[in-house]
């Protein structure tokens, strides 16, 4: 009774001018404490929440549908260098060139299916994978019949051949490549939302800092008591909250940044697998062409074979053969050595479809498809320790039981100079 | 003594024999071109072609063969870079097509290998350039090629840009079908889309015609194939030659047999080239007269087309 009466006798000078009693305005400082603290919980754990969910959905989601889509494109340009340089082979197609077309049409097939499973709720992407899935059985009918009619020698193959590759690369690979840019825009903003400076957090933690120190003066005012422990305890959650967020962002920000880096090398080892499936298809074609197209398949094939650069120290030993062996074939062909230029492509006699530039273009080939697994690896391993700095799936739970903790502190402290007055 | 006059004997006949029946081209051994010990009478002299550039006799425009004639300014130039470069179709199955191994076959390719064999004594020193019908006269006009042997036809207009031999072959304009359709000619396809090749002499025919039909027109002759195999042309229209080697690449189709127009082909040179044609028309004489022309015609076409003759000669001076 005696703290009471003291209270009340202290009471009156911070309350001057007001027209609440001190028990009233003791109770809104309460609630305002306990708002601050429980909003900064509620904000730190849906921000470190989201942005766990933006890594685990660009990793498990975006990124998968870019990859496969990617991988698509691969499968369908490879589908058709090997088509194509089948043809020039000769009527009889080696048994490597025929498991070859098949093994990539089955993993473009199969490779659509799941693209196409993933992309439900975006209409555009679906659109686009719908027109490859439906022109898929056009472009196989025509390389059929173009194997067919070569077995038979007859040169309307070679009208087939044209005709498929048009299909392919004019409409298949255009429609692959739109959902290719769009995933791949959309991964690089879901990388940039993981790993993004919680300005959020920040800004509310401060402000919440500010209402405690509001109520801790205003407490002590009305108590004489200078420290409030329940009061310090909700300001050393709150800025428990804020350093793990801080903390939380610094260690992703090296993660991410990492993981940018894989998926920079990935997407380009991807595009420079898929350049060089479409230089060995245009190489070919001129040849089978002779001219006729005035020169667009050499300059194709050329366009396509720098657009296969991968320009690193590990493949520019295996690039170079490639280029120069191809960049002779294209000249051969151009000054009218087509038996050459043939036999520099795909070998000749017992070597047909081993020898020319088939060893340098699977060396090449496979170097890129290693870069390529390399980076993917690293790639999901970073995006899993990005998830795992933010906690994971109990970001939210855990930051929202430190705020409840926090808010439960601010309650109890100022709750024992209410019960003064009780 | 006697043995020796009778190996003597024997070899010099020997070699006369295999003088008479090499292979095309075989006989000319740098042999200047001289006048044809025979001429086939095979096909009468149409009347005189009149068109947009006046009228002229499109079978009797060439030069007439002499003997040494190849100190002229074209042939030495060709001679002094020691091959023919010929400008052909890569995709005309029977008359210029790519053969299995890579290399270029049918009757037109035959008579390029004749006149390299007479040039060169080499059948081989040939180089062919493959060229699309639109690109044939443009590349002679800018020597990329020194001759043109593609089922080119002879027509006034062209006349007026390039030379020509003598007609080595009278092929006539047909149209190719589906086996079972009702379409008996170009009457028949009015409205419905004709396929042929851009800049050639069928895309006219087809324009011109009382039923207009709507011409297709493709680079590639083969595309015209795939587009009628894919209904998306009821037929073809171009030379017999050519409708015999589509035809022939799918059983399914039916070169109809009115004649729609007399196409006599001839070797292309550059406008001027009097000299080359002189030569050229010297080796078609020898060509035609030393069963070389008929042997490759019974090779490429006998089963498709049936009996022929090489067209009689005629030249601009008789």
């Amino acid at each position: 009774m005696a703290t009471a009466r003291r209270v009340r006798t202290a009471g009156t000078s911070p309350g001057r001018g007001s027209r609440l009693d001190t028990p009233t305005r003791l109770w809104l400082l309460l609630v305002t404490a306990v708002a601050a603290v429980l909003t900064v919980g509620l904000v730190a754990g849906f921000s470190l929440a989201g942005r766990e969910s933006s890594a685990s959905h660009t990793a498990h989601d975006t990124e998968a549908l870019y990859t496969e889509v990617q991988n698509l494109s691969y499968s369908l340009a490879d589908a058709n260098a090997t088509a194509a340089t089948a043809l020039l082979i000769g009527p009889e197609t080696p048994s490597q060139f025929s498991s070859r077309y098949t093994d990539d049409i089955t993993q473009a097939e199969d490779l659509l299916a799941a693209a196409s499973q993933r992309v439900t709720g975006d209409a555009y992407a679906s659109a686009q994978l719908k027109a490859v899935a439906e022109q898929l059985p056009e472009y196989t009918g025509m390389i059929g019949q173009a194997f067919a009619d070569n077995r038979l020698e007859y040169p309307v193959a070679g009208a087939y051949l044209r005709q498929a590759s048009e299909l392919l690369t004019g409409s298949m690979l255009a429609e692959t490549w739109h959902v290719v840019d769009e995933q791949r825009n959309a991964t690089s903003g879901g990388l940039g939302s993981s790993t993004a400076f919680p300005w959020w957090e920040l800004g509310v933690a401060a402000l919440a800092i500010i209402a405690l120190w509001s109520v801790s003066r205003r407490v002590a005012n009305v108590s004489r008591r200078r420290l409030n422990f329940g009061l310090l305890g909700a300001l050393f959650t709150v800025l428990v909250l804020l350093i793990w967020s801080v903390y939380a962002f610094g260690a992703v920000s090296l993660q991410g940044s990492n993981a940018r880096t894989d998926y920079i090398g990935l997407s380009g080892a991807q595009t420079q697998i898929s350049e060089l499936s479409l230089a060995e298809t245009y190489v070919a074609l001129q040849q089978i062409d002779r001219g006729e197209d005035q020169g667009a398949d050499a300059t194709a094939a050329a366009a396509a074979l720098e657009a296969a650069n991968p320009g690193d120290a590990s493949t520019r030993s295996a690039y170079s053969a490639v280029s120069t062996c191809a960049t002779n074939v294209i000249g051969l062909a151009i000054h009218g050595a087509y038996q050459q230029a043939i036999t520099a492509t795909v070998g000749s006699g017992s070597t047909v479809g081993e020898g020319g530039c088939e060893p340098a273009v699977g060396k090449l080939r496979a170097d890129l498809l290693d870069i390529a697994s390399a980076d993917q690896a690293r790639f999901d391993q970073d995006m899993a320790s990005v998830g795992s700095e933010y906690a994971g799936a109990a970001a939210f739970p855990l930051a929202l039981a430190v705020g409840i903790l926090g808010a439960m502190a601010a309650a109890y402290g100022v709750n024992r100079r209410l019960a003064e007055f009780r | 003594m006697r043995r020796i006059s009778k190996v003597l004997g024997a070899t010099a006949l020997a070699l006369v024999t295999a003088s008479a029946c090499s292979s095309p081209g075989a006989g000319f051994a740098s042999a200047q071109p001289s006048l044809p010990a025979v001429v086939f009478g095979a096909t009468a002299p149409p009347a005189p072609q009149t068109t947009s550039s006046g009228s002229c006799n499109v079978n009797a425009s060439s030069a007439r063969p002499y003997a040494g004639d190849d100190s002229g300014t074209n042939v030495a130039a060709i001679k002094s870079h020691h091959r023919l470069i010929v400008g052909v179709a890569a995709d005309q199955y029977l008359t210029g097509y790519l053969g299995a191994d890579g290399a270029e076959q049918g009757f037109d390719i035959d008579l390029a290998h004749a006149i390299a064999q007479s040039l060169f004594g080499d059948p081989n020193a040939v180089q062919f350039k493959v060229i699309s019908t639109a690109e044939r006269i443009p590349d002679l006009q800018q020597h990329l090629v020194d001759m043109v042997i593609d089922t080119m036809t002879i027509t006034c207009d062209r006349l007026a840009k390039v030379g020509f031999s003598a007609v080595y072959y009278e092929a006539s304009q047909k149209l190719l079908v589906e086996k079972g359709t009702k379409y008996n000619g170009l009457a028949d396809l009015g409205g419905k889309n004709v396929c042929a090749q851009t800049g050639s002499t069928s895309i006219s025919l087809i324009q011109k015609a009382a039923s207009k039909p709507v011409a297709i027109q493709v680079t590639d002759i083969s595309d015209c194939l795939v587009l009628l195999e894919e209904n998306k042309v009821s037929g073809i229209s171009t030379d017999d030659t050519i409708l015999a080697g589509l035809a022939k690449q799918d059983p399914n189709l039916a070169v109809l047999q009115p004649q729609l127009e007399t196409e006599p082909y001839g070797i292309a040179v550059a406008h001027g080239a009097t000299d080359l044609e002189a030569y050229v028309n010297g080796v078609l004489a020898h060509y035609e007269a030393d069963g070389g022309w008929a042997a490759s015609y019974a090779h490429w076409f006998a089963g498709s087309l049936g009996a022929a003759n090489p067209p009689s000669a005629q030249y601009s001076n008789e």
